[in-house]
């Protein structure tokens, strides 16, 4: 089994950052605030989304003492309660594709307040698991400039390549013949 | 749930959605597979809804009227009847003492739509007795309007928006449709998967560049060189089409004799181009089977913004790459109705469907239909938007009546703008959201938002299409056409429409044009395009077929310029270029996305400066630095956005922030022709903060004070009414 994430075309984007805003709005918001999970990166000659490719051997996942990374099948997910804020998975990640957030948690006894204790919150994307359509992203990029790649789709696009290779290869050696 | 059909209020693209209500509030956005959109929606499409629903995260929305008893005073809650009594009253003061030249009115190019534009025209033409209506048209593409009609004959796109991606060569000038009209950018993409070629030609590095087969960094302000360049280039190397020229333009020769000097290598200087580059390009465009150019803000927002609009109209004539359907002249308008504004009649010198004030039997036609004598209806041109400041200086203004405007945010030299608006006699403003504008007021007049009525918008390509309510208006806004309605029976001028179908099919009858475009016909998806004068024919999705122009003998016209440098250039104290543009996220004075959670969650002041890494290096400013932008007007606290992507010398900062105001540094200075302000140059200086703790908390302090401040100038509406002791506070 493959990993399964989001990418993008940069042929096809045009920087206009609406992946960023569905992403925001498809989540909870953090203390009242929507925070994109994935960033639209812009060079001078490149635009493009960049999110977590859910790798089948996670620098993040190794890196968390706590396990508060791990596989759910091929994605990579969170168990928020045992993230300490320690920003081993950010520095790990090549991608740069994880985020952690300071959250405000209060615990109240008889509706008063006892303790207001700042708790870390992982931000990586989770390819929408729980929109039965899939990833708002996806299906909100109006140059259908991001797609969802997994073991299927690598599968058809390398076979696309080796079949454009043997094709070439039929053209070289006739030329090579000619020749 | 229930779903609405509307068309979206931000660009004027067109995009077809649906809103989503549940109990009564609008919840989300659906796409709808409308002709330009076909199911695509851009970020502020599907999370631009919630403003609607009063959210509070920038400014209030407007629940009741309010008036200024006296100058100074605070604002107070009124009745319906006091507030425009009051109004009425005022507004005939001022034009018994001072003549009905001395009130000036603009119209709403945002959401309120077609029909309750043209209502507010007819109360400013038949009831007070002027032209002095505009529409911010004047501010962005007043000068593609007023070129088209002396080249072309019609002030609006000649292709339509789903033609541009068919066409062979798209070449932008000045225009940069991803941060403007991201559906448009849409088609350009689809044009370049098809096999087209992408000519930009823009100082900055834009999206579009990236996937451009040719990239002319010209530079700023130097427009109108390379445009007569690009001419003298298409006829020194024989790429015109002389036979079209003979049968179907005019004023060649003379045109000529001034273009001839405008050799590519003549103007190097100024546009910095490659004369070479220039050649490619020209050949490019020229030699496709149909090219299209497109051009925006970068054009018209220039002191010779006309002239160069009229040498784009020349170059695709000569070319003959004009007049059919992927061939021809595409500029994008900004505003959802802005290309409605203009069809409406909201400007000085044209009534509804581009009919000539100054033309007595027009003139006499809408008497008639008007039911007032001849004498009423003036034929004289009236005041521009970009008049009212030294038109109020003069004392030639003394009334103002605004409509869903914030002037003091799009207008240029705000703080100057903040003056004229403080030194009017009476001051009404209809809008929704309590904005920097409306604070002003002596009168606020709370109109209904899109969502909240009925009409027919015009996209930018001479589309009609009808957008629906889905909720209704809250507390005691009303529909601005019944407000316009009444204030002008009031005013001894009475109107009774009962709904805007009725005001649309006056529209109709008014306007030969538009006579097609009946509310059956744009029913659902469906649509008109003017011009479309039979209701049972199509309309007209190409201007110009078989080089039949829109001017009175058939033909284009060539109108020659000389490029001219632009009025305030950098010098020592002021080295940099300040050219203003256009947030992806946030549309026009923000007052509407900025109470949107994404939208404003995306982002929020102070907004950013984007600069070259070499003039921030110099600076000692690095990227995200808060900074101080400053030019001979005003000096306002920005971020900078250092990329690669910004030419050296220009910096750029986005219209939309109200803290990092662009529009408190740029100067008054407006092309002769149109009345369009150079919001594209002008000098300024940009220095680095070297405590940037202190200076994020003033910015967030500024912030803070700025959004109190128009609460508590909102607050008084909240206040029951004395008379009426069923009102309880809200």
């Amino acid at each position: 089994m493959g990993n399964k994430f989001i990418a993008g075309n940069p042929n096809l984007c045009i920087g206009c950052g609406t992946c960023m805003a569905a992403c925001m709005m498809e989540h909870p918001p953090i203390d009242g605030v929507p925070i994109p999970r994935l960033a639209l990166i812009k060079t001078r000659q490149t635009s493009v989304p960049i999110s977590c490719h859910h790798c089948q051997d996670a620098p993040c996942v190794a890196s968390c003492p706590e396990q508060a990374l791990y596989y759910e099948g091929t994605r990579v997910e969170v168990r928020e309660n045992r993230c300490i804020g320690c920003s081993s998975c950010v520095l790990a990640c090549p991608y740069g594709a994880i985020e952690i957030v300071l959250t405000t948690s209060t615990k109240t006894i008889g509706g008063v307040v006892y303790q207001n204790s700042r708790k870390p919150y992982v931000l990586k994307c989770d390819l929408c698991v729980s929109k039965p359509e899939g990833p708002a992203c996806v299906s909100t990029c109006l140059t259908k400039s991001l797609k969802i790649v997994d073991e299927a789709s690598i599968k058809t696009s390398t076979q696309d390549k080796r079949v454009k290779a043997a094709q070439a290869a039929e053209i070289a050696a006739s030329q090579f013949e000619l020749a | 749930m229930e779903k609405h059909m509307a068309v979206c209020p931000y660009c004027g693209a067109g995009c077809k959605l649906d809103l989503l209500v549940q109990n009564g509030k609008v919840v989300g956005v659906e796409p709808l597979n409308g002709i330009t959109n076909e199911g695509e929606l851009c970020l502020k499409g599907y999370y631009g809804f919630d403003f609607i629903n009063d959210t509070n995260i920038l400014v209030p929305r407007l629940l009741h009227p309010m008036i200024r008893r006296k100058k100074g005073q605070p604002l107070e809650r009124v009745s319906w009847d006091e507030a425009l009594d009051f109004t009425a009253k005022k507004l005939q003061e001022i034009i018994d003492k001072y003549g009905p030249e001395s009130v000036m009115l603009t119209g709403s190019s945002r959401g309120p739509g077609n029909e309750a534009n043209f209502v507010m025209q007819k109360f400013t033409r038949a009831c007070i007795g002027n032209n002095n209506i505009d529409n911010c048209a004047r501010t962005c593409h007043g000068p593609s309007v007023i070129g088209l009609m002396d080249a072309v004959g019609s002030g609006a796109m000649s292709v339509s928006i789903p033609n541009m991606e068919n066409a062979d060569v798209i070449m932008l000038f000045g225009y940069n449709p991803s941060a403007s009209h991201p559906i448009v950018a849409r088609r350009i993409v689809k044009a370049k998967e098809k096999g087209a070629k992408i000519i930009v030609c823009d100082p900055r590095y834009i999206e579009t560049a990236r996937i451009a087969d040719l990239y002319l960094p010209l530079k700023n302000g130097s427009n109108l060189a390379m445009m007569n360049a690009f001419c003298n280039i298409a006829v020194n190397e024989g790429l015109i089409d002389k036979n079209f020229i003979d049968e179907h333009v005019s004023g060649f020769d003379e045109w000529w004799e001034t273009i001839k000097n405008y050799t590519p290598e003549s103007v190097q200087d100024i546009t910095g181009i490659d004369p070479e580059l220039a050649r490619q390009a020209v050949r490019m465009f020229a030699t496709a089977d149909n090219s299209i150019i497109g051009w925006g803000m970068g054009v018209t927002q220039q002191v010779q913004g006309v002239m160069v609009v009229h040498t784009i109209a020349a170059f695709a004539c000569i070319l003959n790459q004009i007049g059919r359907d992927n061939a021809g002249l595409a500029p994008v308008r900004g505003q959802n109705n802005v290309q409605g504004s203009c069809d409406m009649g909201m400007w000085p010198s044209l009534y509804p469907g581009y009919q000539k004030v100054n033309d007595p039997a027009i003139r006499a036609k809408f008497a008639k239909a008007w039911n007032v004598p001849e004498e009423k209806l003036s034929l004289k041109e009236g005041f521009k938007l970009t008049d009212l400041p030294h038109a109020v200086r003069e004392g030639k203004i003394k009334a103002f009546y605004n409509f869903g405007e914030d002037g003091l945010q799009t207008e240029p030299d705000s703080i100057d703008m903040k003056n004229v608006l403080e030194s009017l006699e009476f001051y009404i403003s209809q809008d929704i959201f309590m904005t920097q504008s409306t604070a002003l007021a002596d009168v606020v007049l709370p109109g209904s938002s899109w969502g909240e009525h009925d009409g027919v918008f015009s996209a930018s390509d001479r589309t009609f299409q009808r957008f629906t309510a889905a909720v209704s208006p809250p507390g005691e806004a009303r529909h601005d056409w019944e407000i316009f309605q009444d204030l002008s029976t009031r005013m001894g001028y009475p109107m009774h429409y009962n709904n805007t179908e009725e005001i649309w099919n006056e529209v109709r009858e008014l306007c030969p044009n538009f006579y097609g475009a009946t509310y059956e016909r744009m029913e659902g998806l469906g649509y008109a395009q003017w011009p479309v004068p039979k209701v049972d024919e199509p309309g007209a999705t190409t201007l110009y077929k078989g080089g039949q122009f829109n001017r009175p003998d058939k033909k284009a016209l060539l109108i020659p310029h000389d490029f001219k440098k632009p009025t305030e250039e950098p010098d020592d104290q002021y080295p940099l270029i300040l050219c203003t543009v256009r947030e992806v996220g946030h549309y026009s004075c923000r007052s509407m996305t900025g109470n949107c959670q994404a939208l404003s969650g995306l982002a929020d002041e102070p907004g950013y400066i984007t600069m070259h890494p070499d003039d921030a290096a110099i600076r000692g400013i690095q990227d995200q630095q808060l900074v101080w932008a400053f030019s001979r007007r005003g000096k306002v606290i920005t971020r900078a956005d250092v990329t690669e992507r910004c030419n050296k010398g220009t910096v750029y900062m986005t219209y939309q922030w109200w803290i990092g105001k662009c529009n408190d540094l740029t100067m008054h200075q407006t092309d002769p022709l149109s009345g369009t302000p150079e919001d594209k140059f002008s000098a300024c200086q940009v220095e680095a903060i070297a405590d940037q703790v202190c200076a994020e908390n003033h910015m967030q302090d500024l912030y803070a004070k700025l959004k109190k401040r128009l609460a508590d100038e909102a607050a008084p509406q909240n206040v029951a009414l004395k008379s009426d002791p069923s009102m309880v506070a809200a």
